[in-house]
């Protein structure tokens, strides 16, 4: 190893030279890991991702009756959803080439923009959950408070947007394409402060916004609003009333196994966050854990139209009738007649649905 | 219910304002190479080919110095110890002279 010839020092050198020598912690394997699974991962998770939630979109877009909050909820988190997946393919780059190569700008962008996408979906998350409860726990007070919040649902959304664009301004901020240099130099997009700013100071506060925003904040609002709408449900006699808690009870489990492993390992990284003499080891492990985690917590918005709008009764019964209106109208000589009969009674099946609940006008 | 639409903008913002000022979410690397710890030891002058500086604000979270060895190997030291600031200013006198 050594083909230096220590015999001019003063040091000792050569006897204990390896192991008074603290040599960075080699990541090469993880490196290795990251370029294969990250863009399989991510393309996967773009793909379903986008096409479920361009059909949720597609579905809203066109569906013309009045939507209620949660509705109009469902159809911002597709939107933020869609911004978020666009920005993997990016990402999956980056991983496969192991270096950023698409500029500073875009690397704030990108950044940024996953960062205003994913907290947004989670306070939407939150919201839904809040519309929820008051649709059924305050049913008497709900048909006047709702129709009120729904005369500001734009405005509500647009508070949503600006406060995930506010909360992820950091990202804009501190991300940075800098070139990193310890065998080699390449381009890296990652977080660069000022170097006069306390940064383990700074990446520990970051760290917990982004638990709180991305998970404490949003449980929080599905724990208690779900825990009193299975409460008040379950004392009601209704059909419906065990579907909507299989729904609700599917929500939370799905949220929980996707953001959970994801938030443990960033709680084990923020209480690590500048130690000194962490093991390579264990430093391995974490960010094996850590993109693992992550993958499986950016599944979650592939899920959310599967969970959310797909569920709905009649949200898919609309859904189908869009499809097959687009299918109609490329074969439109052939089959007219089976289309109208199919939306007639998809009709009759619609108008006797809003007859007898009004807990959500689409889903559930 | 002009007032609580105003209320609930003005907490809104005052809140967004709040975190805009703590900073917000993002999403760092863990699959770089970093140094998570010093050398115990001194490494001779001539046994150093160069140096890189690894800083907490970026990627890695501590600051260290990185010295490569003429035998290959990356040495991590931190960066406050007072042989290193001599290494590091015999070093960069030595690249001055060569440039010159």
């Amino acid at each position: 190893m050594s083909n230096a010839e220590p015999n001019t020092t003063d040091y000792a050198y050569e006897t204990d030279y390896l192991s008074l020598i603290a040599q960075p912690c080699s990541k090469e394997e993880v490196r290795n890991f990251t370029k294969v699974f990250l863009p399989v991962a991510y393309s996967l998770i773009c793909v379903v991702g986008l096409v479920g939630n361009i059909f949720v979109v597609m579905t809203f877009a066109l569906y013309e009756r009045t939507k209620s909050m949660t509705d109009v909820y469902l159809f911002n988190m597709a939107i933020a959803d869609i911004l978020f997946v666009l920005t993997l393919p990016l990402w999956a780059a980056n991983y496969a080439a192991d270096k950023w190569i698409f500029g500073d700008f875009m690397c704030k962008m990108s950044r940024g923009i996953y960062a205003i996408n994913f907290n947004c979906g989670m306070l939407l998350l939150a919201f839904i959950s809040v519309d929820r409860y008051i649709a059924i726990v305050q049913a008497t007070k709900s048909l006047k408070l709702r129709a009120r919040t729904l005369a500001y649902s734009k405005l509500i959304c647009l508070v949503v947007w600006i406060a995930s664009v506010l909360i992820s301004s950091s990202s804009f901020l501190y991300s940075e394409s800098y070139s990193f240099s310890i065998n080699e130099t390449k381009e890296i997009c990652d977080h660069r402060s000022d170097e006069t700013s306390e940064s383990p100071m700074l990446k520990l506060l970051l760290l917990s916004l982004q638990l709180g925003f991305g998970f404490f904040i949003p449980f929080m609002f599905m724990i208690f609003c779900y825990t009193f709408i299975v409460k008040s449900l379950q004392q009601t006699q209704n059909s419906k009333r065990n579907k909507a808690i299989r729904v609700i009870v599917l929500i939370v489990v799905v949220f929980l196994v996707c953001q959970v492993p994801h938030n443990i390992v960033l709680l084990v990284t923020a209480t690590n966050l500048g130690k000194m003499n962490k093991s390579c080891d264990s430093e391995k492990k974490i960010a094996y854990a850590k993109y693992t985690t992550e993958a499986i917590a950016f599944l979650h918005c592939c899920l959310n139209p599967v969970l959310y709008a797909f569920i709905g009764v009649k949200f898919r019964s609309y859904f189908v009738k869009i499809m097959k209106d687009l299918w109609c109208m490329r074969y439109k000589k052939y089959n007219s007649r089976s289309s109208r009969t199919n939306s007639d009674t998809y009709h009759s099946r619609q108008t006797s649905e809003i007859l007898s609940d009004n807990i959500s006008s689409f889903t559930i | 219910m002009a007032g609580f639409n105003c209320k609930s903008l003005v907490l809104a913002s005052l809140l967004g304002l709040l975190v805009l000022l703590l900073s917000g979410p993002s999403q760092a690397q863990s699959n770089q190479d970093c140094c998570l710890s010093y050398s115990k030891g001194r490494l001779p002058r001539w046994a150093i080919k160069g140096y890189t500086e690894q800083l907490s604000s970026e990627v890695c979270d501590i600051s260290a110095i990185i010295f490569h060895t003429q035998s290959g190997l990356n040495a991590c030291v931190n960066p406050k110890e007072a042989w290193v600031k001599r290494h590091l200013l015999w070093l960069s006198q030595k690249l001055k002279r060569m440039s010159m």
